[in-house]
Parts: structure tokens; sequence; C-alpha cells
């Protein structure tokens, strides 16, 4: 599953970041690594973005950039 | 007499740091509880123990390995240029995530000093943070401080002396990679020692040239001269390196990622055995303040009413103070043209200046100034206190779909308190298409200066009770936000088209505003800025106004005949010719069209007031007005092209013609199509 499939409230853990697009090495620069643990604390009204925790703090990512980080629960 | 010492700010954004440039300097910049807010670099000046320093504050980083142009920019500073000491600045109530900076800082250099600030908030969490061992760790000194209080800052001015100085010197801990990385680093580095000469730590270097990212290697080359990787030794070791890393499986995208994993793990380590941190009061409240402000249906619901409060508290407050500088104007008017006649200058001469360039001046300025106050505190308050960036969540789905960013739902949200304002604060939005979208489209929202008119014609023609016609003007600035999410998708799928950028947006920790300091900023930044580009352009108009008004040909003043010209156009849109020319005319400010419609209408040649709703409405229906007239006015009051001040600045922001032309037929063109279909409609 992806971000974008968690629910409120959910902890995974991050097990791959697509590689190359515009945002991973944003994402590698504030903590989304393997096995770094990640929480969904918020869904927007219009269901993106979508809030989460990592490492304290909060961080809100598009459905589409959601979708390109794959975790396991 | 020694020369300036050079001293460094750095740290992640939003961390206080330019509150610490502040405290250290007496330089007021604003400091705004938003990501990204230092752009430029700023400096500032101080002097302490006999020694003149110059601070300069860089732009935010979370790490030296970044792409943005404000990371490259710090890390460019941080690499290649001569200081003396560099502070940094991280947030004691998250270091988890400011370390990670820290650790890669001391890799260039030993001049480091650590400042762990807003410690009061960290103190308010819960968080303790043993500095001392900290400290150790890290092998430079830590300091405590909450900057916006100053505390601390002294004991930081004095480590800076001594750093600075030479008196101590830091013996900073380096991160150890892995074996084979650092193997690959060793080679590079002795490469180094033969091709560059530098007072910084070769490690950096070393590690960033391992990894082959291009835009250092471009800053290293300009900064070490283009020729530096033709240095044999320098050129062979890197290779060598990269090829024994490669075969180690650290190659391309692996190496970066197995870099950045160690930094993190040595950030948590660190935090493992230097911070306490207990569940907190504070930190439930920001979590079901959040629950209110992010919630799925309470979100939406919660910011209309408080965007609905700010808005009425800007057009009830500003009532008085505008009323009693209009008033104290009105008689420094009449004192003054007194004064001018007196002297014996001619009356037509006195007329123009005063009656003419002088009323309108005053008259922009006494209706401008009080909302906008309030409006932008308000505003400010907000900001600092962490809720803008929320609103951007909020919104960041239907913009999305219209392929905008959700930032500009707060670009939108400034352009209810002025249309300038909003179009300057475009800047915030990272991508450069979807900052020109919420340019382009600023101006559908009717900004504070169209509000009046909108409220008198909307009570004189519809409604008397004043619950209906709030609930119509609501109905009008759901319109204009519709406008702009349907021309935002016309632009994004046509002359913008383009791929809607990736952004992750942070939602910073709630935070107390410095009410009287933030009302200070926004005098400083946006009224006075705002106000001298619009008196700039009223001057002038009020002259123009003036000779059209007193200028007559064959007894009718070339303000009629115009107006008489204007006629069949002004009906195609449900107007007539004096609103349009009142429109046009209207041109500086949006507050001075009905002013100027009255001075037509009266056939007075100059502007004047109305004493009451009642007699303006008879005024108007004396000249033929309907409701229909007066929903076309709304109409096109809403949706016509920016003011001078608005276009003034869209030009200044984007340094092209052609969009500031987008900028003006977007609403002219949604204005027009508007009042025609409605005048077809119901005439």
């Amino acid at each position: 599953m992806t971000l974008f499939d968690m629910k409120e409230n959910q902890v995974a853990a991050i097990s791959e970041i697509e590689n190359n697009f515009p945002l991973s090495r944003r994402l590698l620069d504030m903590g989304f690594m393997t096995g770094q643990d990640i929480k969904c604390i918020n869904i927007a009204a219009f269901g993106s973005p979508i809030a989460y925790n990592l490492r304290g703090c909060k961080v809100a990512l598009r459905k589409k950039d959601a979708q390109r980080v794959e975790v396991i629960l | 007499m020694t020369s300036k010492k050079k001293v460094l700010l750095m740290g992640n954004p939003n961390v206080g740091k330019s509150t610490v440039f502040n405290e250290i300097t007496g330089l007021h910049q604003h400091t705004g509880n938003w990501t990204g807010k230092t752009v430029d670099i700023a400096k500032g000046e101080y002097y302490y123990k006999f020694c003149d320093y110059e601070l300069i504050d860089l732009p935010g980083t979370y790490s030296l390995l970044s792409s943005s142009e404000e990371e490259r920019l710090a890390r460019d500073y941080l690499c290649f240029e001569d200081y003396d000491c560099v502070v940094c600045v991280v947030d004691a109530t998250n270091l988890l995530r400011n370390l990670n900076l820290v650790i890669q800082v001391i890799e260039v250099t030993d001049k480091v000093v650590l400042l762990l600030n807003l410690a009061d908030e960290a103190k308010k969490k819960n968080i303790d943070i043993d500095t001392d061992s900290l400290s150790k760790m890290l092998g430079i000194p830590v300091i405590k401080a909450t900057a916006r209080s100053g505390k601390g800052i002294n004991e930081l001015l004095e480590q800076i002396h001594m750093i600075s100085n030479g008196t101590i010197k830091n013996n900073p801990k380096m991160l150890f990679y892995s074996n084979a990385v650092e193997n690959a680093v060793h080679k590079v580095q002795r490469g180094l020692k033969c091709a560059v000469d530098t007072n910084k730590s070769l490690r950096f270097f070393a590690l960033r040239l391992l990894e082959n990212d291009e835009s250092f290697n471009k800053s290293f080359k300009s900064h070490f001269g283009e020729d530096v990787f033709h240095n044999g030794t320098l050129r062979g070791n890197i290779n060598l390196a990269k090829s024994e890393l490669a075969q180690l499986g650290y190659d391309g995208e692996k190496y970066i990622k197995a870099i950045t994993a160690s930094i993190f793990r040595k950030s948590g380590d660190i935090v493992n055995q230097t911070v306490i941190s207990l569940p907190s009061k504070k930190e439930r409240l920001e979590k079901s303040l959040d629950g209110i402000l992010l919630g799925k249906f309470t979100s939406i619901p919660v910011m209309l009413a408080i965007f609905g409060v700010i808005l009425w508290l800007t057009i009830a407050g500003s009532n008085y103070p505008s009323d009693l500088l209009r008033t104290v104007f009105d008689s420094f008017e009449l004192w003054f043209s007194s004064a001018l006649l007196n002297i014996g200058l001619p009356y037509t001469v006195v007329s123009l200046f005063v009656n003419g360039i002088l009323r309108v001046l005053l008259w922009v300025i006494a209706v401008m100034l009080p909302p906008m106050m309030i409006f932008f505190s308000l505003f400010a308050l907000l900001e600092d206190f962490g809720v803008l960036p929320r609103v951007a969540f909020n919104l960041d789905g239907a913009f999305e779909k219209c392929g905008a960013c959700g930032k500009q739902a707060l670009t939108t949200c400034m352009g209810y308190g002025c249309n300038a304002v909003g179009v300057m604060g475009c800047r915030i939005i990272d991508s450069p298409r979807e900052r020109l979208v919420a340019v382009i489209t600023n101006s559908l929202t009717p900004c504070n200066g169209r509000f009046p008119l909108l409220i008198a014609a909307i009570s004189m023609f519809f409604f008397r009770s004043s619950v209906v016609a709030t609930l119509i003007l609501l109905t009008l600035i759901a319109l204009s936000m519709l406008m702009t999410f349907a021309s935002s998708k016309i632009l994004t799928s046509t002359v913008l088209n383009g791929v809607t950028s990736s952004f992750v947006l942070e939602l910073p920790p709630y935070r107390k505003p410095k009410i009287l300091s933030v009302i200070a900023d926004t005098i400083r930044e946006k009224v006075v800025f705002v106000l001298l580009r619009a008196v700039v352009i009223a001057a002038p108009a009020g002259f123009i106004i003036w000779v059209l008004a007193n200028i007559s040909i064959a007894d009718t003043t070339l303000l009629c005949r115009i107006s008489q010209f204007l006629d069949p156009l002004g009906r195609f849109i449900g107007l007539d010719g004096v609103i349009l020319l009142a429109f046009i005319l209207g041109f500086p400010a949006n507050e001075i069209v009905m002013p100027i419609a009255l001075m037509a209408y009266l056939s007075t040649n100059e502007m004047g007031d109305y004493s009451s709703l009642e007699s303006l409405k008879t005024i108007l229906t004396d000249n033929g007005w309907s409701w229909v007239t007066a929903l076309c006015t709304c109409i096109f009051s809403m949706f016509h092209f920016p003011c001078s001040t608005t276009l003034l600045t869209i030009w200044k922001e984007t340094k092209s013609i052609k969009w500031t032309v987008l900028s003006v037929l977007t609403p002219l063109l949604a204005g027009v199509l508007m009042c025609a279909i409605i005048n077809m409609i119901f005439r």
C-alpha cells in the first residue's frame, strides 16, 4: 500500500520511495526514508492533500505524491 | 583596528532565525510563521566588545544536500565565502528534525555555535534538553535561548566573539558514515589537498564530489576555477573512489540515500541521549486545535467563519476612523485653499490644486488607510499564529483541481484586503506557472475599496434589512470565488498549460503571536508601501479628473461629453456612460468610483460626498437607475480592470507586458460578459 491508502491516525513504516520524481530529493531531506515510521494525521476535506507526522513534524503531501511512497503497516 | 567580523546565521525554515537577527541587529525584518520567508540574504551590523560584526541571515534550509534555490544559496555561502563564525539556529521543540543540518554544517567548518531557540516553548511542551551532553556529542558550544524575549542573546554574542577571535577552538565530532564511504572520502580529500586552497574542512567537499551533484560541481568549479577537475590527482582519486564505491553497491541514488540515512540515524541517536520529552498539555491542545482546523467537516465552516469575522471587523471598524480622517482632511482643505487665495494665487490654480489633486489624494488615503490597517494586522496575526498554512492545506484540493497551488487560497484572501498586497503575496508560490495564475486571477477578488460601493448599491436597491443585504453580499463573494476557480482552470488549460507541481506543505506548530510587533510590521511593510504607490497615481489622476470636470466646450464639460460618448457602450452592459466613465477615472482607486459618478450626475465640477443613502438613491433613480443597473454596477465593480496600484504591482512582479495585459483582460472580459448577459435577460 502507499501513503495515500492510509487512514487517519494509522501508523506505518516507509518501505520504498519512487526514485527521481521532482519531490524525491526533498522528501529524502525531510526524513522520508526506508524504515521510518510515519503517521497519517489529517485528510483534507477535498481528499487531498494529506497531513502526516514524521519525526515530529507535520507535512502535507498531495495525492499524486503520496501515492509514490510505499508503506507497510 | 581589525576589519569587520562576518557571522552567518543558518537554520531550518521557521525556527525564529529572523527573530534572532532582529534581536541582535535591531533591524526589523518580518518574521512570519511561514516556511521560506527569507528569500534574499539579509545583512545587518552590530558592535560587541570593541569589535564590528556583520550578521548575514541565510535563507532557511533543511539540509545542505538539497536542490531548491534557497538551499543552494545557503550551501554555497557556507562552503565558499569567508566568515568568522556560523550560528546554527535550531528549534528546541524539534531537535530531531533540526540536527540534520547541524551535522552537515560541522562537516564544513568548525567555527559553529548551536543556538537552541524557542527554549520557552520547549519547556511548555515538557521537552528537556541536556545542553552539556549535546555540546559534547557535537563538539561545539550549545546555548539555550528565547530570542523573542532576548534571553540567551548575550551569551550567544560572547560565544561568537570567542570563536571569531580564536579564544576557543571547537573540535566537532564528525559523523562516521561507513568504512566504504570513509575510504572514498579520504581518497578524494587527498586529491583536494593538491587541487584547491581553502580554509574549510575538505570532508564536506569530498562527500559532495562523490555524489556527483551537478549544482555543487558547478559552484565548486566557479569558485576554484573551471579547470579544477583537470588536476590529475583530484580527478584520478575521485574516479577511483567512485568506482570502488560502485563495486560495493553505493552507486548513484543509493549513495545519497545511504548518506542521508546515516545523518538521520545520527541525529536520532543524539536526540535519544540528550532529550527527554513528556506528553504535555500544549501538545494535546495543538492536537485538538488541528482536529478542528483541519477536520473533514469542521475545517471549511470554521475557516469561513474566521474570514467572515475579519471582513466584518474591517468593514465595521474602519468606518469611524475613515470618517474622522475625512473630517480632518476637509477642514484642512478649506484652511489650505483660503490660505492659498490669501497669498494671492488665482482661483483656478487653487481649485485645480486643492479641489482636484489634493482632494483625490486625501480621499484615497482616508478610505484606504483604516481598512488596510485593520485587515492586514488581523491577517498577520493569523499568519504568526500558524493558521495560514492550514488554510492552504484545506483549500489545496480545490486549487489542485484547477491546476493551481493551494497557497493561492492565501493570496486570494489577501486580495480581499488589497489586490496589490495579494499580488505581492504570490511570491510564496514556488512554481512560476502557478504563481502567474495567482497573480492574474487576484483582481477577481473584490478588495476593501470596492465594498462600500457594493454595500451601498445592495442596500439601496435590494433589501433594507441588513441580514438579507449581508446574504447578498456573501453571494457576490461566492461568485468571485467561483470566478477565481473558473479562470484559474481556464488559464491552466490554455496559456499557462503545464504539469501541476509537486509540493510539500509544512504545517508549523502554533505560536503565540507578538501582537504589537505584528501590527508595526504590517504598517511598515504593507500599508505604507501600498499608500505610497496609490499616492503616486492618485495625484495625476486628480489632475485629470479636475480638468475634465472644469473645461467646457460649448457649455458642456469634457466630463459630460465623454460620458455621452461612452453611453451606448455603457448601456450595452447594463450601466450608462457616466458609470463607465467613473470606473475608468476610478482607475487610481476603486473607492472614488461612486464620488466621480455623482460629480457627473450633478454636473458639479468637484468631487463631493453624499449625505445619506436615501438622497443618493433619489439622485440615482432620477438618472435612470433601476435594480438591473445596480446589479450590473456591483458585478462590474467586482470584475473590471485592476486598479492602478495593483497593475503597477503586477508589472513589477511579472516584469512582463504580456501577463500584465492578461491580468487586465481576464477580469474585464468576465465582467463585460456577465453584465451584458444580465442586461439582455432583464431589460
